[in-house]
């Protein structure tokens, strides 16, 4: 039925191609004080009167397609004044100039935009997504800034540390490559705990990839890519404070200061705090719903721009967090009755302190040709235990990247080529147990863009890497995107990925079970005797926009595939009182389907619904089956409905998501004795999370929400909680929520935006 | 999955026929509203189109003309100025009231001279070449 589907779609793609379009190309460029001209990345280009349109490149550049009536091109860009020109030679390159609006810099533009933007030119399938959609769920951190979005699921991985995780296409966090500012985010033992570590208000947008990247970032990304870009010192000069807290006893406060130094450099500090002093046990099984912690979290960089072409930025950040979680104080008063004498209690204390710099060079008089150098040394110090489970681990990282970028012959033809190094040493102790290992992998990589027209792109991308461990590697990559006509746009991709399998960091929720562990790994010459893991993504992605009735909206369907060669398998299917990791022994793959469909339903009213079906099967000991913990149907149901805003900004914004899992296998409990087993497929359900946040003036705002309004909990989550030294004790067995009802509250307060 | 099907194929077809809706019950009007840059745009173009019945507001920095798409049973055109108005810019009908202007961000002060020219002379004018 599928290969129907996508047989269908490829003809009336292929139809379209047949009748092809001439094109006129130019660049965008402002004029600044000094009379140097600077290229306008993102600005809009549009006949008069048609609706052909695009936007500019990073260097400004557009290529448009010509309609019969072309005559005026107009091109505009929030701030400037627009231009406007007479085209008479289509076949010149244009030249078009904005101008620079009086006081730019004090004036925020409040442009009807859709605060999550699904990528209309790029060759790569993405979405956007902006600090107005991040606003949408107040909380957190990275691991909550996807609770209005579809293609990112967020799941609880154990009932006592409050960690969460992510998962695209159905697989786990560590499959999506995490990038900050398209530099290692969060990779190796930052998988842990990492996302907590990247406080959300520091976040000013995120960009989402499914599917396999490009080869510039790296080997490493399989299901996707999140990239995320912290607010920067050189946009805006301003102070932001952020305080926030919730009925489960957390409290946070962040504060963020950018500032120019002077014509060269800016700065900006960031700062995070929070805490959870106080424990809460909403299911009454002994054990607190989340942990108590603490975390100070700093960052701090420099960037300097001489506005020849020199620009470079540095920076550090320095993160402690401590977490204690466990049986609640209450208990201890009962540990008679329960015939024992200590506390289960989980504790875990990390430290991650990294530095990083970025240097870039733009050639003024070659509008193409640029280079950059990336690079960033840090370590992750992880103390902790698990009840009577020790675990340490430390992680020291380099990381270096240089990518050179420019044309052949003609702008039609870019190239990105460049070479990487990275130096990984990773050193753990699991109770008596040691692991070492120190990987060293240089590599390069080239990639080619051919993009003819503005309908038309081809990305083709190659790296080899040479491992000091696991050998050479090739890893290419074919992105390419086709629009049919000005409202839809095919993409397709495949490619390969590969990682090495953190394999004890990455699982530590199993740590709070009493499994016992089995490394059945088989090759002698590979850490735990397992192969790196890689993997074959396809993709195949079509995007409609379309206008109902004056309001705009959406139509996109995702088809994705990812067959694993070698995958590290944590098998805990064959007892409930061990987990098993060896390499793949079968097949393994995730097959993926996306509907979604966004529209303003009456003016004002955004609604976002998605449909996904997953399908993500392993090879086990026991057979082919699901993966355990994920849903193979999900919808999903974003409205959000704004109002009026005054002349001073002020205005009430609401915003709803509902969400419905399906039901998800559970591993086997079927050895364990009948009060300790569980069924094999979880419930399905639904939650509903709410949010009201007035803004009284463009600086400060109010908001307060409600998380899983219908208080659906998943009940004992623990098995035999009241006995977390026996040996049926099990906390993973996660998939639904555990903490009830939650009613949270913040502010927002934008200070002294200074006139620059 | 053969519903799901059924619902893409639907909302595929929906773009072909969506703008041939216009019948009589919508009425279009241009008419000019002073300003001169692109936040005056922003501004002037939400606050048309928060007022009741308005389907589709655009605003040309460079001809000053809005362009209105409304359904005449729910807002007249005189509602449609004073929407301008009450945001502080003056429709070639109705002036603003000068309270409102002077809250308007002083960049945007289209009445004043100096702004104009400053908009004009950084601004566009480089047509034609």
């Amino acid at each position: 039925m599928l290969k129907k589907i996508i047989g269908l779609l490829l003809l009336q793609g292929l139809s379209l191609a047949l009748w092809s379009q001439e094109s006129v190309s130019g660049v965008v460029i402002s004029e600044d004080k000094k009379g140097r001209f600077n290229p306008i990345p993102y600005a809009n280009v549009y006949w008069m009167d048609s609706n052909y349109g695009t936007t500019t490149d990073s260097n400004g550049v557009f290529n448009l397609a010509i309609p019969d009536n072309a005559r005026f091109l107009i091109a505009s860009f929030v701030g400037y004044s627009s231009d406007t020109l007479e085209v008479r030679n289509f076949s010149k390159t244009l030249t078009l100039k904005l101008g620079i609006t009086v006081e730019l810099s004090a004036v925020e533009i409040e442009a009807r935009r859709k605060s999550t933007e699904m990528s209309f030119m790029n060759p790569i399938n993405s979405e956007n997504i902006s600090q107005r959609e991040l606003f949408k769920a107040a909380c957190c951190n990275l691991s909550e800034s996807f609770e209005t979005n579809p293609s990112v699921d967020v799941n609880f991985t154990d009932a006592i540390s409050g960690n969460r995780q992510i998962r695209m296409l159905g697989l786990d966090g560590p499959y999506t490559l995490i990038s900050r500012e398209n530099m290692p985010g969060i990779r190796g033992l930052g998988n842990a705990f990492g996302l907590t570590f990247i406080p959300g208000v520091w976040v000013e947008s995120i960009q989402l990839t499914k599917g396999i990247g490009s080869v510039v970032n790296g080997y490493e990304s399989i299901a996707g890519q999140i990239n995320f870009e912290l607010k920067k010192p050189e946009v805006k000069e301003e102070t932001f404070v952020n305080l926030y807290a919730n009925q489960g006893g957390r409290m946070e406060v962040n504060f963020i200061k950018n500032q120019k130094v002077n014509e060269k450099w800016s700065t900006a500090l960031l700062l995070h705090g929070n805490m959870r002093p106080f424990e809460r046990d909403m299911n009454s099984d002994g054990f607190r719903d989340f942990p108590l912690q603490e975390q100070i979290n700093v960052m701090n960089r420099w960037k300097y721009d001489n506005g020849k072409g020199l620009m470079a930025q540095i920076g550090f950040h320095y993160v402690n967090d401590e977490k204690e979680g466990g049986e609640t104080d209450q208990r201890e008063d009962e540990l008679s009755e329960l015939g024992r004498n200590a506390l289960y209690r989980l504790k875990i204390n990390t430290e991650k302190a990294e530095v990083f710099t970025k240097t870039g060079i733009v050639f003024p008089s070659y509008k193409y040709r640029s280079m950059g150098l990336q690079m960033s040394a840090s370590f992750i110090d992880q103390e902790s235990f698990y009840g009577l489970r020790d675990y340490d681990a430390r992680e020291e990282t380099f990381y270096a990247n240089y990518i050179y970028q420019s044309i052949i012959g003609s702008s039609f033809h870019k190239f990105k080529a460049g070479m990487s190094f990275l130096y990984d040493d990773f050193d753990e102790r699991l109770d008596d147990l040691e692991f070492n290992r120190t990987e060293r992998v240089p590599g390069a990589f080239f990639e080619y863009t051919f993009e003819p027209s503005a309908n038309f792109t081809l990305v083709a991308g190659a790296r080899w890497d040479e491992h000091n461990i696991y050998g050479g590697f090739f890893t290419p990559r074919i992105h390419l995107r086709y629009a049919s006509d000005e409202y839809t746009v095919f993409r397709l991709l495949a490619g390969s990925g590969q990682r090495t399998a953190n394999v004890i960091a990455e699982r530590q929720s199993l740590l709070a079970s009493s499994r016992s562990y089995q490394f059945l790994g088989q090759n002698a010459d590979y850490p735990f005797g397992i192969p790196m893991e890689r993997a074959w993504n396809y993709g195949f992605n079509v995007l409609r926009n379309f206008t109902i009735d004056y309001r705009d909206g959406y139509v996109s369907l995702d088809l994705y595939r990812t067959e694993f060669e070698n995958q590290l398998v944590a098998d805990r299917d064959e007892s409930s009182s061990e987990v098993l990791f060896y390499n793949l022994e079968g097949e393994s793959y995730a097959n993926n389907l996306q509907f979604e469909l966004s529209y303003e339903l009456i003016k004002f009213l955004e609604m976002r619904a998605a449909y996904r079906f997953t399908e993500v099967r392993t090879e086990y000991r026991s057979g082919l089956r699901q993966k355990p913990f994920t849903p193979k149907h999900r919808w999903f149901v974003n409205l959000a409905y704004s109002t009026a805003k005054s002349l001073k900004g002020a205005n009430w914004t609401f915003d709803l998501t509902t969400q419905w899992f399906g039901e998800q296998r559970i591993p086997t409990t079927a050895n364990n004795p009948v009060e300790y087993q569980r069924g094999e497929m979880s419930p399905s359900f639904f939650t509903f999370n709410a949010q009201v946040t007035r803004n009284f003036n463009d600086r400060w705002s109010l908001y307060a929400g409600m998380e899983n309004i219908m208080n659906y909990r998943q009940d004992d989550p623990i098995i035999s909680s009241e006995n977390p030294f026996g040996n049926n004790f099990d906390a993973s067995m996660i998939w639904g929520p555990i903490f009830g009802r939650m009613v949270y509250g913040g502010l927002r307060m934008t200070l002294g935006k200074a006139e620059m | 999955m053969k519903k799901l099907i059924a619902i893409i194929l639907c909302v595929w077809s929906i773009n072909t026929i969506a703008q041939e809706e216009s019948n009589k019950n919508i009425a279009e009007t241009t008419f000019e509203v002073d300003g001169v840059c692109e936040m005056c745009k922003k501004r002037i173009e939400n606050a048309v189109m928060r007022a009741p019945g308005v389907k589709l507001a655009e605003w040309n920095v460079e001809t000053h003309m809005l362009k209105v798409v409304y359904k005449p049973s729910k807002v007249n055109e005189d509602e449609l100025h004073a929407a301008v108005n009450a945001v502080g810019h003056d429709t070639e009908k109705q002036k603003a009231e000068d309270e409102v202007y002077e809250q308007i961000h002083k960049c945007c002060h289209y009445r004043d001279e100096a702004v104009i020219d400053k908009h004009k002379k950084t601004g566009s004018g480089n047509s034609a070449q």
